[in-house]
């Protein structure tokens, strides 16, 4: 690892590496703090941006918009009691309440400290940790990838709460649109309908943005932009916290970084999930659990902890088996792959010094934001006043722009506008968006890995001999009937009871 | 009897199910025990559409009283916002992209503005200015070419 510290540094001290990245942590955590935008519509916004980038300043940059954009999360949680990203939900249920009571400053000190930690430390351990996942991958055949993309696909459709059916479908459009095109291995043309510009397959920017971007950024106006409340910026004295504040929270901390962590390297999950069980475990733990919902400190610490943390654990996965670890992990895969970055364990081998980069990128992101956090905290509220109506056309042109100059084609930026459609009518009928990115990124690796086990071995049973595989094709077919798993279990209670 | 939001999804999505089915008849390699082919991960996928659909559906049928989606001037809105969209694509296809580029701009600030108090030197000036980024990212930073137009080419 230490080898490739001359080539981080070459990169990333360099006036281009320090623009990108302080560009884009400011770029990222504006997305981040705006409710309505995240740091994964950023990297989905920018991305196209970076195809004509030096592949070093191109991962500086994607990666700091997404640092940037996890770590601001918090700032409309605290301030408006909005989440800025499904990130932050958590941290509204007690930042907001300590920010109304007058402490609006340690609210945010709290959140700026926990997403510092839980990223820097994240992005160590993750450091440490991915080679060896990477080294144990080299065992692994396309039955275990198979099973791992199966798993991470099946494990977005667990969390989706109360509504199992539609995460399913939202999965099956996805992996739907991940077939357009030309077949892996037999070469068949598939949805093509004798159109040159779908034999090469949807596109990443066209079917992301059209259905995450201009789809969201339409409704949001169709809703009608809901002016955001007025924040008291004379409440924001001073950095806010000192080290003896802080230490008390110090198991909180830990437990709250563990789950992150864990939770980030799950197959599918992420941020999304990992705040909300810190915050939970946090509230469960506490000796006063009463004092939660009404601007407890540790109800702060415990879901930025954790999300943050999920970044490096999101990592690991990512960079040694090409899984990604949650929707922005998905992009960034995506995104490298067209930079020439094959990511998975023989990338370690063809190009440690980018991956090893990449965990550099998130610690020193991770000071950055804590900088930019700590000296612009009076700015946050005028953060959020930025006036829809600017931002939203300002998006959407670059939206259109972006589909275009990723494939030189004004019939790229028509399918856009189908995406978006059919965005708006999956919001309509009530579809989430995250397994329609997962399965539409994963379904051509979980295809060409499946027809290679089957090439190898002819049969199906494999798939269940090989005890890996086994395991993760078993928790993907569980994760599916979990539904009605619960409901049995819940019947047999009632029945013992 | 008035037809709730679930039974429309489960109705469109088990549509896709059986459109998909026929979509995969009559690949050149068949779907075998040994080998699925070209065939298997469309046909999962509806498999799915088909098992959701009618699941959506029967949902549907359960569930009592809805908030709408959208107003009907909601949807008039999100109507208008594609119609300026595609507007625009027509644009850069004709005139390019710098007219096209500020028109959009201009005419997206102006009605999304509307309940707001702006001036309309700021909306113009917002639209070149920010036309004048794009440029100067995409196509100077870059390297980008931006559309010239059908008409200027």
């Amino acid at each position: 690892m230490i080898e490739y510290l001359p080539y981080i540094f070459s990169e990333l001290f360099t006036p281009t590496g320090l623009l990108m990245l302080w560009a884009g942590n400011i770029v990222g955590m504006i997305f981040g703090a705006i409710p309505g935008l995240n740091g994964t519509m950023a990297m989905m916004l920018f991305m196209p941006m970076t195809y004509a980038m030096d592949t070093g300043p191109a991962v500086i940059f994607l990666m700091s918009l997404w640092i940037g954009g996890c770590s601001g999360g918090f700032i409309g949680s605290v301030l408006l009691g909005i989440p800025g990203s499904p990130a932050s939900v958590a941290t509204c249920f007690d930042g907001h309440p300590m920010a109304k009571s007058g402490k609006a400053g340690k609210a945010l000190a709290i959140g700026m400290c926990a997403s510092f930690l839980g990223t820097f430390v994240s992005a160590i351990v993750g450091g440490f940790c991915a080679q060896a996942v990477a080294d144990i991958a080299f065992a692994i055949g396309p039955w275990e990838y198979f099973g791992l993309c199966f798993c991470a696909i099946t494990m977005v459709l667990a969390i989706s709460k109360g509504n199992m059916l539609k995460g399913l479908t939202s999965a099956c459009i996805g992996l739907l649109l991940g077939s357009v095109g030309y077949s892996p291995i037999d070469a068949q043309a598939r949805f093509t309908f004798n159109n040159m510009y779908l034999a090469g397959g949807l596109g990443m920017t066209v079917v992301l943005i059209g259905v995450f971007g201009v789809s969201i950024m339409v409704i949001a106006h169709a809703k009608t932009f809901d002016p955001l409340p007025e924040v008291d910026t004379k409440m924001i004295r001073g950095i806010g916290i000192s080290i003896k504040e802080i230490i008390p929270h110090t198991w909180t901390i830990i437990r709250s970084f563990i789950i992150g962590l864990v939770i980030g390297f799950l197959p599918g999950m992420g941020s999304g999930l990992s705040n909300l069980v810190a915050y939970s475990s946090a509230k469960n733990a506490s000796k006063h659990p009463e004092t939660f919902g009404k601007g407890e400190p540790d109800g702060i610490w415990a879901p930025e902890v954790a999300n943050n943390a999920s970044i490096g654990g999101a990592m690991i996965p990512m960079a040694a088996l090409g899984i990604p670890g949650d929707t922005s992990t998905a992009l960034l895969i995506g995104a490298l792959t067209i930079q020439g970055l094959e990511m998975g364990p023989m990338v370690f081998r063809n190009s440690g010094n980018i991956v090893y980069m990449m965990f550099a990128i998130v610690a020193v992101c991770a000071i950055v934001c804590f900088f930019l956090q700590a000296i612009g905290m009076r700015v946050f509220p005028q953060i959020l006043k930025v006036p829809y109506h600017y931002l939203y056309p300002a998006l959407l042109v670059i939206s259109l722009l972006s589909a275009y100059v990723d494939s030189s084609s004004l019939y790229k930026c028509g399918m856009m506008l189908v995406f978006a459609v059919v965005g708006v009518l999956m919001a309509a009928g009530g579809l989430p968006q995250s397994p329609l990115i997962l399965a539409f990124i994963l379904g051509p690796t979980l295809e060409s890995n499946m027809l290679k086990a089957f090439q190898n071995t002819g049969t199906v049973t494999t798939f269940f001999t090989r005890p890996l595989s086994c395991v993760l094709v078993v928790i993907a077919i569980g994760c599916i009937f979990s539904p009605i798993i619960k409901y049995l279990f819940a019947k047999l209670k009632e029945k013992k009871a | 009897m008035k037809a709730n939001r679930d039974q429309i999804t489960g109705v469109l999505i088990f549509a896709l199910g059986i459109f998909v089915f026929f979509s995969i008849q009559g690949y050149k390699v068949p779907f075998t025990a040994a080998y699925p082919g070209p065939t298997a991960l469309p046909g999962l996928a509806g498999i799915g559409f088909l098992i959701c659909g009618a699941g959506i559906f029967i949902q549907g049928c359960k569930k009592k009283g809805e908030k709408a989606f959208l107003s009907l001037n909601g949807w008039k809105r999100l109507g208008i916002s594609i119609a300026m969209l595609a507007l625009y694509v027509l644009g850069l296809t004709y005139i390019g992209f710098w007219p096209s580029t500020v028109l959009c701009l201009y005419a997206f600030c102006t009605y999304y503005a509307q309940g707001y108090k702006t001036k309309i030197w700021q909306r113009i000036l917002f639209s070149v200015v920010f036309t004048v980024v794009v440029f100067l990212v995409y196509e100077v930073l870059f390297g980008y070419s931006l559309p010239v137009g059908a008409f200027f080419e």
